[in-house]
């Protein structure tokens, strides 16, 4: 019953591939060189605050594309730079990430574009305010939850 | 191309740093930078050389208080030794690497993240360098971060440890810090003058 009432976009299906459901795998491209530090590691960057605290965080539904689209995908993402891989995770660990009092932080939602049907959306629940460093502790669970790079080629592996 | 040129074709940022460096020799604050002629080799094009001016006139305006073991040897870009200016952020050689690439993240473009994403300001870079100068030697250096909207920050992650530290606006400080059960979290204003004891006793175990 919260859930439905902090997460209703959760119930919604936008596109031909219906609501996002738990088992799902989720995908974060990564962009390289932006999201990388010099020693190799992945920057938090990759998830970007504005992105969970606002806009929502742009994933992939890979189990909806082939390995021709992911990379497509992924590329015009990383535009002038180079797609270099994703991070990956399925959506219930996502959905599972809760504040303090135990609600809902984040809602993942169907969220098709026009140049991606496959879009998926890590937005805010309606539980959560403004509060930066709140944000930042959900980033630090997002960056172990999704772990380390997965190479385009072995994504759909 | 000459400094003026340079100049004259420069970004607000550019001359942003250009109006601080003026101010600041005006003050005494900072020696006066030697006149330098670039010639433009090929390949090297002027939004190039552009950003390497910047890189310039940001290294002498953000110039620090040096180790005194460090400051006799010290020479900037044009022959000048850098004398020490009370500017907030102290360099040494542990930090030196850390401070760069902090400065570096203003010869970001405007949309370098995509659509939407700035150029962060100098005074957010400021206090990023005003941070990571008063860490105490004895913990570990961070890695640095910049976001889409302009926020420069730091952080530390290892098994156990996420800490998370922003600048998303002149004079203000975030931050969630978390390490082996010991957590300090806060969104405040920051002077660039101290560190709350309850972050650098997270960042101590980091």
């Amino acid at each position: 019953m919260l859930a439905k009432k902090l997460c209703p976009g959760e119930a919604v299906a936008k596109s031909k591939f219906g609501v996002v459901t738990d088992d799902e795998l989720l995908a974060r491209v990564v962009v390289s060189p932006r999201h990388f530090q010099k020693d190799g590691t992945i920057k938090p960057g990759v998830l970007p605050l504005s992105h969970i605290a606002q806009g929502g965080l742009s994933l992939m539904r890979t189990d909806h594309m082939d390995a021709a689209e992911l990379a497509v995908q992924a590329q015009r993402i990383a535009g002038a730079e180079t797609a270099a891989g994703v991070l990956l995770t399925k959506t219930r660990p996502i959905r599972e990430i809760t504040d303090d009092n135990g609600n809902r932080s984040l809602c993942v939602i169907d969220d098709p574009e026009p140049l991606n049907e496959a879009h998926a959306a890590a937005v805010q629940s309606g539980a959560l305010g403004a509060d930066d460093p709140e944000i930042k502790r959900i980033r630090g669970v997002l960056m172990d939850l999704f772990g380390g790079l997965v190479p385009l080629t072995q994504a759909k592996a | 191309m000459t400094f003026a040129t340079a100049v004259s074709s420069a970004s607000p940022l550019q001359i942003a740093m250009r109006d601080f460096s003026a101010n600041a020799i005006a003050s005494g604050s900072l020696p006066p930078v030697k006149k330098v002629e670039y010639k433009a080799d090929a390949g090297v094009s002027p939004t190039g050389m552009q950003r390497g001016m910047t890189a310039i006139v940001v290294a002498v305006a953000l110039s620090v208080s040096l180790a005194d073991t460090a400051l006799a040897s010290d020479r900037s870009e044009t022959g000048v030794a850098l004398s020490p200016v009370r500017l907030g952020a102290r360099v040494t050689q542990r930090t030196a690497a850390l401070h760069n690439e902090v400065v570096s993240y203003l010869n970001l473009r405007e949309g370098w993240d995509g659509e939407g994403s700035v150029t962060p300001s100098l005074a957010v870079v400021h206090n990023a360098l005003a941070f990571l100068a008063m860490l105490p030697e004895n913990v570990s250096l961070p890695e640095s971060t910049v976001s889409a909207d302009g926020e420069v920050g730091f952080y530390w992650k290892s098994p156990n440890v996420y800490i998370d530290v922003g600048f998303p606006a002149p004079g203000r400080i975030s931050y969630y810090a978390s390490a082996h059960g010991l957590i300090a979290r806060e969104a405040t204003n920051f002077d660039g003058s101290t560190i709350s004891q309850e972050l650098l006793n997270v960042i101590s175990r980091a």
